[in-house]
């Protein structure tokens, strides 16, 4: 059975189970919020124990799709163009799938530049201490940019508690991963355009 | 900056030849291997087609390719 066979049957498992693993995320984030303990709460008996193998399921078949999603191009194109129900039947939506994309890869970067932008623009009016007043200024406004392209908050909370391992997802700040978003979609667009020019 | 030249206007005789021939966009889309929203588009010239696709119409319709496509104001 091929990588794409295997992947097809895991992406319907997952369309069935989704909404159960949502479910449970979102029942499980309320309580959280709520300080209602879990023990008691959560589905009893043989529901109880089903659910919890279908999680476990989810969470280990999650990132065999994503990552096969990565490798394999037939699969990442058949799975996105369902989600987004559009198909390439004949040379006309070929065409008009390249117009479209043409055109969300631009509005995507400029969103993306935009939210850079927004996510590390400081803006701030204070009032200053009486020392600091000179002239009859009584405030002051500070504009500035500030980026970190690591985030080590979560980092230093982790240590704090104890763990021996933990992991509390990609290191990389808002802008870091803005960042490397506008520079893979300009680097891919540019590099398969090429290789498309080339064998042209 | 690349200048793109502006678009001929072509007309084709799609729909004439289709209806003479009492074939519906459906079955032409079919036999021609395109959709029928394809087929739709190129009858109303909301869509030029490739030149093998254009071909491949002239062979089903047994037209010239002149005569089927033609580019507006010329005789």
């Amino acid at each position: 059975m091929s990588l794409i066979k295997i992947n097809k049957y895991l992406i319907k498992y997952l369309k069935w189970t989704m909404p159960l693993f949502l479910v449970l995320v979102i029942y499980v984030q309320y309580c959280d919020s709520q300080n209602i303990p879990l023990e008691n709460n959560i589905i009893p008996g043989f529901l109880g124990e089903i659910s919890s193998w279908i999680i476990i399921s989810d969470f280990l078949i999650l990132p065999v799709v994503i990552i096969s999603m990565l490798i394999s191009k037939e699969l990442r194109e058949s799975f996105f163009f369902g989600l987004a129900k559009v198909s390439e039947q004949d040379e006309r939506e070929t065409m008009i799938i390249g117009e479209s994309s043409r055109k969300t890869l631009v509005s995507s970067m400029a969103i993306l530049l935009l939210l850079f932008f927004v996510t590390n623009f400081t803006f701030s009016i204070k009032h200053l201490p009486t020392e600091q007043q000179t002239d009859g200024n009584t405030k002051r406004m500070q504009l500035g940019f500030k980026f970190d392209l690591f985030d080590t908050s979560s980092k230093t909370e982790t240590l704090k508690d104890g763990s021996i391992v933990s992991y509390q997802g990609v290191p990389l700040s808002k802008s870091g991963l803005m960042l490397l978003l506008m520079t893979w979609q300009l680097g891919a667009f540019w590099y398969i355009s090429r290789k498309q020019l080339a064998k042209r | 900056m690349t200048k793109i030249r502006p678009q001929l206007k072509i007309k084709n005789r799609i729909i004439t030849l289709r209806t003479e021939r009492k074939l519906t966009q459906e079955k032409l889309a079919e036999s021609i291997g395109v959709t029928r929203a394809t087929i739709n588009a190129l009858e109303g010239g909301d869509y030029n087609p490739s030149l093998e696709l254009a071909f491949r119409l002239a062979r089903y319709f047994e037209v010239d390719l002149e005569f089927l496509f033609e580019v507006e104001g010329q005789k």
